[in-house]
Parts: structure tokens; sequence; C-alpha cells
């Protein structure tokens, strides 16, 4: 028999309600069956605390005297973006410090306030008759503000991809560092937990739902960015007041070479309103599948290796290829547990009572990539034809064709034309300074860095960064050189876009 | 048991363990090695019986040799429990327990260090820190 969200509340209020979190509810649809389940329970609580990325907060400061209109505002040395009114300002995640990098960013702002420790605020503007001041520097702490009202875009996505690598190169990532090989694998998400895996259609969770948020009780404002539940990815932009959060619950991170991040809380009450949605919210680890993606590609699209279960995710061990490959959590699914559980308590208590979305969200959404006026240029547009050396050629006759042809580079290449090696005007300046080496083969190096003529040129300029070099011979699949691409033609072009 | 051995610049040029394994005929594990201009840095891993008779024949060859402190250090503050620590250590120090809290074993560690980077939060650090 169904029951309305009143007759809930009601035993809320009185005491009565009989809220499992959705691990366990997983159990007892199993066990008594949807029907039976529907009317034993009348919450079941889910859970997430994982990195998410598209958070931040809106502050009101109050007004200096004389008033400033901020036109820029730096918190600890992070900026937050002003180009609102006068004193208001949105700090993002990852937002990095100007002075510190990757060491600290707009989540530390966030968790240092939370924590109630002092910030460092400063502004400038530009002066106007109704707010004279230029520039403004003081220490706050999150007592001192109007407002501080967390506002995330992007929270508690349903599923993750999971993240691996096959090259031969440590990858640092938004998912951590992913090994070289397919030597680990990361994924996020609190599966049986998931907020919106326990409710998928969207019945309850919506426009105006309460939900609990890094401690505070704070609300769905509506649906997320990159929304997309028709391939179950999707998402929440949700809502709270960050005077009331809790360091518990909210926590600053940093990805190590990628940047910061903030790990957030949120628990989301789903009232067992029938059967239906007693079922639904009967899911497992088993049902929810996610891909694994080869992060080693640089490109929008990444390679799917297979898809695995949450299950097999949380066993620690997954297949790829045949290789075992370990895996790694990026989220916590203690914190998950935990909140579900802290939240069952405080509906237990009868200090959370439950709302019903006043608007649905949509069951569609289209998911676009960038709209890109042009491509971006492919090396083989950008490359220069290369001057190749044999590997027997002596050192002053490599020296000759460097001066003849200005180049500073020679890709060396093998009697049967493949590249072997490289050699610079730098190799050859030192090999005469130190009157060594009669061949190039003796001075070249051998472990040659190069680039394919089918990649975006931005791979190749990230590579000549990584490896500190200045050039990268373009080579077919056959490992014939094609062409050459240096750091000097690269950054002309770059400059220009 | 895991015990450091520094080798002085003037030393590194011969087969030293492979003489301390020839002489003791204790099968040595090595877990990590670096070696660079200035000092090479070993790090071995013996039968805990053994320990002091490998120990003497190293230094006998000149070579530092130190019990490994307290690898690496957990600031439990820090730590939301994810595991991010997990898959990246290679010697599998971390674990993840039933209710999916992580179990350290610290005696596996070989101070490779990979989870400090790794760890989200900072929670691991080395001894000094």
């Amino acid at each position: 028999m169904p029951k309305s969200l009143e007759e809930i509340n009601e035993r809320i209020r009185d005491g009565s309600v009989h809220v499992v979190t959705a691990d366990e509810m997983t159990h007892l649809v199993d066990e008594l069956g949807a029907e039976s389940a529907a009317k034993e329970v009348d919450v079941v609580t889910t859970g997430t605390f994982g990195a998410m990325c598209s958070s931040g907060v809106w502050m009101n400061f109050g007004h200096s005297d004389p008033p400033i209109k901020m036109s820029k505002v730096w918190l600890n040395e992070v900026e937050a973006y002003a180009g609102v009114a006068a004193v208001d300002a949105f700090i993002g995640a990852t937002q990095l410090s100007e002075t510190r990098g990757l060491e600290y960013g707009g989540a530390h702002v966030i968790e240092d306030l939370v924590a109630h420790r002092e910030v460092y605020l400063k502004a400038v503007g530009y002066a106007t008759d109704c707010y004279p001041r230029r520039s403004v520097e003081t220490a706050i702490t999150i007592g001192d503000l109007n407002d501080a009202t967390m506002l995330n875009p992007r929270n508690a996505y349903q599923r993750y991809n999971v993240a691996t690598n096959s090259t031969d190169r440590v990858l640092y990532t938004y998912m951590g560092t992913l090994l070289p090989k397919y030597g680990n694998a990361t994924y996020s998400g609190s599966g049986t937990l998931s907020p919106i895996y326990n409710d998928p259609d969207y019945e309850t969770i919506g426009v105006g739902t309460k939900i609990f948020l890094c401690g505070a009780e704070g609300y769905v404002v509506g649906h997320g960015t990159q929304y997309d539940p028709e391939n179950n990815f999707g998402t929440l932009m949700v809502c709270g007041d960050l005077k009331a959060m809790s360091t518990d619950y909210l926590r600053a991170a940093i990805l190590h070479r990628y940047g910061t991040s903030l790990y957030v809380g949120i628990g989301v009450p789903i009232p067992v309103l029938n059967a239906g949605i007693a079922r639904k919210t009967a899911i497992s680890d088993a049902d929810i599948r996610t891909t694994v993606l080869d992060y080693g590609v640089g490109r929008r699209s990444r390679p799917e290796l297979r898809t695995v279960s949450y299950e097999e995710l949380k066993s620690g061990i997954i297949d790829l290829n045949g290789k075992e490959v370990r895996t790694s959590s990026m989220s916590s699914y203690f914190k998950a547990k935990e909140i579900a559980t802290e939240l069952a308590q405080r509906i237990r208590k009868g200090t959370f009572e439950l709302a019903l979305p006043t608007i649905r969200l949509p069951n569609r959404a289209i998911l676009k990539p960038m709209k890109q006026l042009s491509e971006a240029p492919l090396v083989r547009e950008v490359m220069l034809p290369s001057i190749t050396v044999h590997e027997a050629i002596s050192v002053q006759e490599a020296a000759k064709i460097i001066v003849g042809k200005q180049v500073n580079h020679l890709p060396v290449v093998s009697a049967d034309n493949k590249l072997i090696g490289i050699v610079t005007a730098y190799d050859i300046s030192k090999a005469v300074a130190l009157n060594k080496g009669d061949s190039l083969k003796e001075i070249m190096t051998k472990r040659v860095i190069t680039a394919k003529p089918d990649e975006p040129i931005d791979l190749a300029a990230r590579r000549l960064e990584r490896h500190n070099i200045s050039a990268l011979p373009v080579v077919d699949q056959a490992n014939t050189v094609v062409g050459i691409i240096t750091s000097e033609d690269l950054s002309k072009l770059l400059a220009c876009r | 048991m895991k015990i450091v051995l520094k080798f002085p610049q003037e030393i590194m040029q011969g087969p030293l363990l492979a003489d301390v394994v020839l002489e003791t005929g204790v099968r040595i594990n090595i877990d990590r090695a670096l070696v660079d201009a200035s000092v090479g840095e070993i790090v071995i891993d013996v039968p805990d019986e053994r320990v002091e008779e490998v120990a003497e024949a190293f230094r006998r060859r000149g070579t530092e040799v130190h019990e490994m402190d307290t690898p690496i250090v957990l600031d439990e503050a820090e730590c939301v429990q994810c595991g991010a620590c997990v898959s990246v250590c290679p010697v599998e120090v971390f674990t993840y327990n039933k209710d999916r809290t992580i179990s350290i074993d610290l005696t596996r560690c070989v101070l490779c260090k990979t989870c400090m980077t790794m760890c989200p939060h900072g929670a691991l650090k080395t001894a000094e820190e």
C-alpha cells in the first residue's frame, strides 16, 4: 500500500519512523521482497564522499568604509570570481593559489573557512561615485561573512568511469596516479549507496529535495551540469549553508601534479512511498556496471577496455586483457556509509524531515562535445620536412650539414631508413670540444622521443615540455622519419590560437 | 627484516652484494635500490635470524648498515579511508578491511613514497616530516 510523504514525516515527528541505509535495504528486499520491505521501511538513506571538482561557495563580505566595488578578489591568494555585485564572490574548489600553485587551492580556502581558520582577503576595484575605494586587505573568518552558501554545479555523479593506463610512463590525473602498463586502476563512486542509483527515475530526487550536504541540511537545486540520465551518468546541482558544515564531511584534496579538488559528503534520503521505489533501492554493487577507460590516450574519446561491476572493483582486483590489475577507490565508501548512517540517525531523532521535489528532473538530456571552430591541428599539418643522416657518417660531416642546412636536430637513420637516434648541434659541439667520437653512432641519443603524424599538436607540445626537449622526429608506423616538429615552430603556432 | 645499506662512492664499483650472498649463503631480496653519482643506497630484506651475520658482512666491506626506521606515518586526522594508496603500493602495505577502512602493514614498506603523493589528503608522511 502506498504511503504519502506526509505520513512519513508524521512518523519522523512521533519517533516511529523506520530508516535503513541503502546497503541494508538491498538485503532486506532480498529477504522480504519489495512489497513487504516497502511496508516495513519508510526511508532509505544513501551517501557518497569523493572528489567533486565542480564545487564552490558564494560569499558576501559586507561593505567596507569607504565602500569598494570589488572587481577582483583573492582569499589566501586564491582568486574568487567577483564579476557580480560589489562584495559578492564565488570561490571554486580547483582555483589554484597564485603563490603556492598545486599545493593550495579554492578547496583549501573552503576547508579553512569551515574549520573557522582566519583567511586573508585582498580585493581591488575601480573607483566610482558610489564605490570610491580602490583596494582593501583584511583577515576574515567564516563568522565575519554575511553569507557563505555552497553551490556546487555538478556533484554526486551516479557512477564514474574507471581509469587505467596502457602507456609505459606514470600518468598523474584527476583519478590519481596511474602506473604504467596497466599497473593499477582507480574508480570513484559509492555503488550500492549511490544516491541517484537508488532513485534512477528521479521519482523523489528533484528540485527542492532536502539532502545532507557536508554535515548541513542542504537541498537539490536541479540537475547538475553534464547531466546524462539516459546513460546512467546523472548529476546533481546542490546548495547548502557553509556555516553549518563540518570538516568531518568536507575535505580539501590535492591530486598530485593535477591540482586541487574538494571531497564533498552528500547523503540523500529516499522516502519509500511504494514497492516500486523499494525495489529500486535494492540495487547492489553487482548490479552497477561501469566502463574501464585507458587514460593513456589524451583525447576526448578514450579507448574502452571493458565493463566491470562495482562488486568486482571492490574485490581489489580486475582482469584487464588477462592481467590482474589492482584497484583503488578515490572516493571513500567508509565515509559514504558514515554519512548514510548519520543521516538515518538524524531522521530517527526527528531532526531531519523529508521534502518531495517541487519540480521533477528531466529523464533525458543532450550531452554535446564542445563546438570548435576548427579541429585541433594535427602533427602532420604542421611538421616540417626533416633532414636525416646515416649512422655511419662522421661528426665532421654532421657538423657541416647542421651549419649548411641551418638546423639544430638531425634524426639518425639506419641503412634501411629506420630511426635509430638523434643528434643536436650541442651534441656535435660537445663531441668536437672533447675531441671524442668519430661516428655519429657513438654520440647520438638512442632513445628518441617521437611524434606520430595523426596526433593533435597539443599532445606533441606536452611531450616536448615533459621531456624538456626541443624537437620530435615524426615517424610513421614503420618507424621511418616523415618529418620533424620543433618547439620553436609549435610555440609560434600555439601563440596564434 | 629490512635493512638499509649505504655505499660510499669508493666501493660502488665492486660486486658487493654478490660477494655477501656468496659468503653468507643468505638469499637476500632487494626491495629498492638508488645509485647515482654520489651515493648508493639499497634496501634489502633478510630473514630475521640471519640479519646480524649479513649486516656484519657488509660492514666489513665498508658499507654503512642501518635498520629501516618506521617507514611511513599515517596522519589519522587527515585520512578519509578512501584507499587511493592501495593500488599504487608495490608491496601491498595497504589493504581494505571488510568495513572498507584501510589496514596498514608497515613491516612491508620499502619507502618508495608513491603512496605519499597518491594520497589526496596528505595523510601519509615520512617519519622526518
